[in-house]
């Protein structure tokens, strides 16, 4: 008997989702009852790999393929994807005529990547069109013709290699339900103003400094990440003192991220030796550490202590140096941190390569936990067990501040 | 803090199709929305769920425990587990299928339903109809003018029907 055909509807939505377009187009063809599922099918996915299919034949057939499958669409498009990732974009007259197409159709989720490819313009109407609630964009060129612009019902905005074209003022974006925003590796962040009051998640990477005082007011944040990938050179003053600002601002903060640029950035001296002490939300602290970096280390361990009511703290440390003596100096003068941290409960370290600065920070956060239950080592490289037993044989050495803290040396 | 899992474990059993009973922890069920919001609202203890048979309630008691051990040191091998888990005979694979989706597991519905679209990956039309008994009810001058419309890169593909 045929059962396939007797699944309810949003099984066989999800099925048709999961399967290559061509697959999914087939299914048409099967019998009566199926040949307008696939074309009523709200969600249109031309993916990577499909793409690249198509685009094996001449140039042509990949153009005339995605029009005839957006031209037998029957009703509204909610979700439309073209990953052009590994298509060899030459200039493609119809994209824009698609994207204008779907738009017509109502579609509410877009992705449109263009990774590894020429830059793709977006087509003015673009910022006009107020229906999104999730869009994706990989390696476009972003230049509304208003300065103010909006997304009214946009929910998620993930932007990836992104020139924002200069222009004269700040592109002022309002997104009055954004929730989750991830910025990575985008070009001319610095003239963009997101209005997004109810903005929870915040993912940024970045390859400059972004002015992230256009969020400082976002207090539903729960979750911040942020990376620089790289030095900044000379550190401006007042941009710290705003990082700063921004990370003990938020209130509903639960997770925090910040890469080794990050606090080498906030440590540069003269960094704020009085940081303060902030009973918030916070939960969970993740920083990426060079332990060769002087300012880096003394500035995490003024820095950790600063969240009381953190539960978790994972560290990636890398780049720890024995002979490292400014470091090595600091870390063996120092006996305690600034303040204890009461509620931390769990600390992993991650990337451990079983070197002297490595185990001093280790001593210094068993001597400030007194509520610790694990302290988690994970190694980053196989030791040889000589190796292992020296390495053992001092962490079991040092003080724990928690009675009930226990040692996981893990591979 | 809450502290809903002190003191002993609640218990709920489940009633298959066949009547069989199945007794588990409850913390077991909260992955599935719907018996989760029967278990919370309504404080049952158990609950019938006629139009599951058993022997597909037991592989999916299986994967739901199997889910609750995951940690990060074991996704390898829970990765190998769900493999096996949908490498079963077509029609127990919809009976699963269903029940799912019928249960709410939104994690293992998609995991199915991907499962479901692997047996219809890459295969001719005719290939899918054996293999899911579709009987086709074109004429064949419907059928040839239809699949005209298919588009030209569709074309190409394996004649397989295996699986």
């Amino acid at each position: 008997e045929d059962r396939l055909s007797e699944m309810p509807g949003n099984i066989i939505d999800h099925i048709l989702d999961l399967m290559p377009i061509k697959d999914a187009a087939k299914t048409s063809i099967l019998a009566r009852k199926w040949r307008y599922i696939w074309c009523m099918h709200p969600n249109i996915l031309l993916d990577k790999l499909t793409c690249r299919k198509f685009s094996t034949n001449p140039l042509l057939v990949l153009d005339n393929t995605i029009n005839q499958i957006l031209l037998q669409h029957i009703g509204n498009i909610i979700k439309f994807v073209l990953d052009f990732s590994q298509v060899d974009l030459l200039p493609l007259t119809n994209i824009d005529m698609w994207i204008r197409y779907v738009i017509t159709k109502g579609v509410r989720d877009l992705t449109l990547d263009f990774s590894n490819n020429n830059p793709y313009k977006l087509p003015t109407y673009i910022y006009y069109y107020q229906n999104l609630t999730d869009l994706t964009l990989n390696n476009c060129l972003f230049k509304p013709l208003d300065f103010i612009f909006s997304y009214p019902n946009l929910k998620t905005l993930y932007l990836k290699q992104i020139t924002f074209m200069a222009t004269p003022k700040s592109i002022v974006l309002k997104a009055p339900v954004l929730a989750n925003l991830t910025i990575m590796y985008c070009w001319g962040t610095e003239s963009l103003n997101i209005v997004s009051p109810q903005l929870s998640y915040l993912f940024v990477v970045e390859s400059h400094y972004l002015d992230l005082s256009c969020f400082m007011k976002c207090s539903n944040l729960a979750v911040v990440s942020l990376s620089l990938c790289k030095v900044v050179e000379n550190p401006r003053q007042y941009e710290r003192s705003t990082l700063l600002k921004f990370i003990f601002g938020l209130p509903m903060l639960e997770k925090l991220y910040l890469d080794t640029f990050y606090l080498k950035f906030l440590g540069e001296d003269p960094f704020p030796r009085s940081l303060p002490v902030v009973r918030n939300c916070l939960r969970h602290v993740m920083l990426s550490l060079a332990l060769s970096n002087l300012a880096q280390v003394s500035f995490a361990l003024h820095f950790i202590p600063c969240f009381h009511n953190s539960k978790t703290l994972q560290i990636w440390v890398f780049d720890s140096d024995n002979h490292a003596d400014d470091v090595l100096n600091y870390l063996e003068k120092l006996k305690n941190l600034d303040r204890p941290i009461p509620n931390l409960e769990q600390v992993v370290i991650r990337c451990f390569n079983g070197s002297k600065p490595e185990l001093l920070f280790i001593k210094l956060l068993f001597a400030a936990t007194p509520n610790l239950i694990r302290m988690s080592i994970e190694r980053d490289r196989i030791f040889t067990s000589n190796e292992d037993r020296k390495i053992t044989g001092e962490l079991m050495r040092y003080p724990r501040a928690s009675s009930k803290a226990e040692l996981f040396y893990l591979p | 803090m809450a502290s809903s899992t002190t003191g002993e474990k609640k218990i709920l059993t489940l009633k298959g199709g066949d009547n069989e009973e199945f007794i588990l922890e409850e913390s077991l069920v909260l992955q599935s929305e719907l018996l989760k919001n029967m278990v919370k609202e309504e404080r049952v203890s158990s609950i019938p769920l006629p139009s599951i048979k058993s022997k597909t309630l037991v592989k999916i008691i299986e994967y739901l425990k199997k889910h609750a051990e995951l940690t990060p040191s074991n996704k390898e091998e829970f990765k190998n587990f769900e493999k096996e888990f949908v490498n079963v005979v077509l029609e127990e694979l919809l009976d699963i299928t269903v029940a799912v989706n019928y249960l709410k597991i939104n994690g293992l519905l998609e995991f199915c339903c991907q499962a479901v679209a692997d047996r219809i990956k890459d295969k001719s039309v005719e290939a899918v109809r054996k293999i899911f008994r579709i009987e086709s009810d074109f004429t064949p001058e419907e059928e040839s003018e239809f699949r005209k419309e298919t588009p030209e890169a569709f074309e190409g593909d394996l004649d397989d029907t295996t699986n």
